[in-house]
């Protein structure tokens, strides 16, 4: 008897994922034949559409206070917005629409929106005082550098900002290498949509993670030329997102 | 008589309680937090990307600062509205240089951290590393070409911030993700700087840090979308 295997590799110390397989066809082939696979990679779809939630529209009045302080395998949370819709707008005097980073910054608010079932949802606004920019960082070597609202509130966020670093080259090439999901190819430039997934989830007010075994998460702590992996998230980054906004 | 005595005695603790109250609000610190997501530097890319590499104590933490408007730099008068506006509080720290590996060192080293503490607002960075009086850190430093540069120019930053930054303890070198044996280290980096060309996989290409273009369009305002 022959067996067909599927299987999950958790590889951390204390493994708790599961696995899920669907749509999964097995067919006879002629003797003859040579069965070939195709993985086809497809990235984040980038859209001139503003962010929107596509969870089900539930009254935000009947909505669960957000959770905060929370952690797990590959994520950890600090403080949460007191609201479930946050806005966020472009600096246009260092990010003018012509630099077409518009597209990235969106599909980054996007991709955090269509996590399910957390009702959070980011909305560009031109008027939002958090602000996305594209200047000097205070660590030269920060990639992009999110700061909190100078408005404290001992109980919540009350606004995000986040710069991007002008000093170093960007590109918005979001196709992977076809040998290389995780890359772009480029060893010289870094992706708007990469870093700025990343920063959004600082705006959930999500931990940077450093724990072995938890590099393939959005919110890993460092980012390189070419990468691309942090656009799409893992599945420690939706049990934040879902833990921190129900 | 006992009418007196109560309303004294009222008055008194009702005092008491303000004062305590007044003067525990004074100590209260606010903390807030920022975030880098930071260029990832392996060993080579360290060796490669420093100005200096040094062995040295720290001598002196000076008091926290901030990069405030018309070149204020002392928090004594600001508000932590005020210091968050300006992306936080920096700290500079003294280096008494034990052993250089790379670069030449013409005065003291200043090494800045962008973490600090006033009375009021205590700054924090995964990020940045944590320098502590009196320990020996072999440390990967660069000039320092970010936002505060301009605030007494001169210092230096750790390369990759907390990468950059090994503690020697009991003749071993270690940072937040690498540990070496000291001699080890040493050995290589010298090795690696006799080399013309030290080999990396992340290196990162001068290219990497030209400037974006500049800006030239001026804000155009559109309507907010319904969410």
């Amino acid at each position: 008897m022959l067996y067909l295997f599927f299987a999950h590799d958790h590889d951390v110390p204390s493994p708790t994922a599961q696995s899920y397989f669907r749509n999964v066809q097995i067919y006879n082939l002629p003797p003859t034949a040579t069965p070939t696979a195709t993985l086809t990679y497809t990235p984040t779809a980038t859209s001139t559409n503003t962010p929107t939630n596509t969870s089900t529209p539930i009254p935000t009045n009947t909505l669960p206070p957000p959770n905060y302080g929370g952690s797990g395998i590959c994520w950890a949370s600090k403080s949460s917005w007191s609201s479930y819709t946050v806005s966020y707008s472009i600096d246009r005097t260092t990010i003018p629409t012509s630099l077409g980073w518009d597209d990235s910054i969106h599909s980054s608010a996007q991709t955090w929106n269509n996590i399910e079932p957390s009702h959070f949802t980011l909305v560009f606004s031109t008027t939002s005082s958090n602000i996305i920019s594209n200047g000097q960082t205070q660590n030269q070597f920060s990639v992009a550098e999110t700061t909190p609202s100078p408005l404290f509130s001992w109980t919540s966020i009350t606004g995000k900002s986040t710069i991007l670093n002008s000093s170093l080259s960007w590109d918005t090439n979001n196709t992977p290498l076809p040998n290389n999901l995780e890359s772009n190819g480029s060893t010289t430039t870094f992706n708007v949509q990469n870093a700025m997934t990343h920063e959004f989830g600082h705006w959930l007010d999500l931990w940077d993670i450093s724990d072995e075994g938890c590099s393939r998460v959005t919110m890993w702590h460092e980012g390189a030329p070419g990468e691309i992996k942090k656009i799409t998230v893992e599945n420690a980054d939706e049990l934040a997102i879902n833990w921190q906004y129900p | 008589m006992k009418k007196f005595i109560f309303i004294t005695l009222i008055t008194v603790l009702g005092l008491a309680t303000l004062f305590l109250t007044l003067s525990s609000n004074e100590k209260k610190t606010i903390t807030l937090r920022s975030d880098a997501l930071l260029i990832s530097f392996d060993i080579d890319a360290l060796i490669k990307e420093a100005d200096l590499i040094v062995i040295g104590e720290i001598k002196t933490i000076l008091p926290s600062r901030w990069n405030g408007p018309n070149g204020r730099s002392d928090p004594k008068n600001a508000s932590p509205d005020e210091i968050a506006r300006a992306h936080g509080l920096f700290t500079d720290s003294l280096i008494s240089i034990k052993q250089t590996l790379k670069g030449d060192i013409v005065k003291p080293i200043r090494v800045r951290s962008f973490i600090g503490e006033t009375d009021t607002l205590r700054w924090e960075n995964k990020s940045e590393p944590v320098y502590v009086l009196g320990k020996t850190y072999l440390l990967f430093l660069a000039q320092d070409t970010g936002a505060t540069a301009k605030v007494e120019p001169g210092d230096y930053v750790s390369v990759g911030a907390y990468q950059g930054v090994y503690e020697i303890v009991d003749g071993r070198a270690i940072s937040a993700d690498d540990e070496w044996v000291l001699e080890d280290l040493i050995a290589y980096i010298e090795q690696s700087l006799s080399a013309e060309t030290p080999a990396s996989s992340t290196d990162l290409p001068a290219e990497a840090f030209t400037l974006t273009p500049e800006a030239t369009e001026l804000p155009v305002e559109t309507t907010s979308p319904t969410p």
